[in-house]
C-alpha cells in the first residue's frame, strides 16, 4: 500500500535493458543445446 | 557436448539457488515488477531446460558432437547392444533427461486440467448464488457479508464482488478495486501462476519452487495496482485495499472452510476468497 501513496521513482533505461538481456540470455543458452538435440534426434526418429 | 553439459550443469545450479535468492531478496522489483516477472519465467525456464539440457548432453557426449549418432543408438535401444561409446553414466543421464521432462510437462498439463476443472465448478457455483452488477458486465455479487473482491478467470471470466464488500466501500473505491481485478484477468496473470503453481507441484521439495511462486504472486498483484492506478485515484486504490484488509467478520472463516483445495490467485492484501477463484 506504500507502494501505491509514494511511488518509488521508476528502474533506469539501462538496468532495464541489462535485466531483459539477462532472462533471454538465461532461456536461449541451454534452448539452444535442446534445439541442436532435437534437430539431431527428429530425422533419427523419422 | 561435454563442455556444454558442464556449463548448462553450471547455469542449473546458479538458476536453482543464487540467482533466485537474489532476486527474491532485492529491492527493486517492486521498481519494474513487469521486467522481475520476466525475470522469474525466464529463472524458471531457463532453469528446467538447462537441468534437462545438461543431463541429455552429457549422455549424448560420446557422440562427440556427430548427432547422427542419436540414430544408431535409437535403434539399439530397440533392439539392442548399445553402442559400446555409451557408459552406464551416459544411459542414466539419457534417462534422468527424459524423465524430468516427462515429468515437468505431465505436471504442467495436469496441474492447468485440475484448475480448469475447478474454475468451471467455482464458476458454476457462483452463477447459481450470486446476481449481476448492474452496469458492470461479467461481475457478480454473492451475498455474504465477508468484503472479497476475486476473479474466475476462462472463457467466461466473472468477477466476483461480496455484498459486504460493497456496502463497506464507497463507489470510487469499488471501481478501483474492480480496475484492479480487471488488470488480472486482461493481462493473464492467471496463465504466469498457473505455470509457477506446475513448477512447485512439480518439484515441492525445492525450496526455490515456493519462493518463486509467492514472489509471482506479490509482482502480479504489483502489476494489477499500477493498472488500477490509471483509472483510479492511487489514494482511493490504498483506502479501498486498507479497508478490505482490516474487515473481516468471522464469517469468513465458514467461507473458507467451504472452498474447494484449488488454487489461490488472488490479491494477497483482499480477504481470502474460495481457492478455486483468482484475483
Amino acid at each position: 500500500m506504500t507502494r501505491l501513496l509514494q511511488p518509488e521513482p521508476p528502474l533506469p533505461p539501462l538496468a532495464r535493458l541489462l535485466a531483459l538481456t539477462a532472462a533471454a540470455l538465461t532461456v536461449s543458452m541451454p534452448s539452444a543445446v535442446l534445439l541442436t538435440v532435437a534437430l539431431g534426434v527428429g530425422p533419427a526418429l523419422a | 557436448m561435454l563442455i556444454a553439459s558442464l556449463a548448462l550443469a553450471a547455469l542449473a545450479v546458479l538458476l536453482a539457488w543464487p540467482v533466485p535468492l537474489a532476486l527474491a531478496s532485492a529491492r527493486w522489483p517492486s521498481r519494474a515488477p513487469g521486467i522481475a516477472l520476466a525475470l522469474w519465467q525466464a529463472i524458471a525456464l531457463g532453469g528446467g531446460l538447462a537441468m534437462i539440457g545438461a543431463l541429455l548432453s552429457f549422455g549424448l557426449a560420446p557422440l562427440q558432437g556427430d548427432l547422427g549418432g542419436i540414430r544408431a543408438l535409437l535403434a539399439s535401444l530397440r533392439s539392442g547392444p548399445i553402442p559400446a561409446e555409451f557408459g552406464v553414466l551416459n544411459i542414466v543421464a539419457l534417462g534422468g533427461a527424459v524423465l524430468l521432462g516427462l515429468h515437468l510437462l505431465l505436471n504442467l498439463i495436469s496441474t492447468a486440467v485440475q484448475t480448469e476443472r475447478s474454475r468451471r465448478r467455482h464458476r458454476a457455483a457462483v452463477e447459481l448464488l450470486s446476481s449481476p452488477l448492474p452496469e458492470q458486465p461479467g461481475t457478480r455479487v454473492l451475498d455474504h457479508p465477508t468484503p472479497i473482491a476475486y476473479c474466475v478467470p476462462g472463457v467466461h471470466t466473472v468477477t466476483v464482488l461480496s455484498g459486504g464488500l460493497i456496502e463497506l466501500l464507497e463507489p470510487a473505491e469499488l471501481d478501483a478495486v474492480l480496475a484492479h481485478e480487471r488488470t488480472h484477468l486482461r493481462q493473464f496473470h492467471h496463465l504466469v501462476l498457473l505455470a509457477f503453481r506446475a513448477w512447485h507441484a512439480a518439484l515441492p521439495w525445492f525450496p526455490m519452487a515456493n519462493r518463486a511462486e509467492n514472489a509471482v504472486g506479490l509482482l502480479v498483484e504489483m502489476l494489477a495496482d499500477d493498472d488500477a492506478r490509471h483509472e483510479a485515484d492511487p489514494h482511493t486504490l490504498a483506502r479501498a485495499i486498507a479497508l478490505v484488509g482490516t474487515s473481516q467478520p468471522s464469517a469468513s472463516g465458514e467461507l473458507r472452510a467451504r472452498a474447494e483445495p484449488a488454487p489461490p490467485l488472488h490479491c494477497p492484501r483482499m480477504p481470502r476468497a474460495p481457492r478455486s477463484a483468482s484475483g
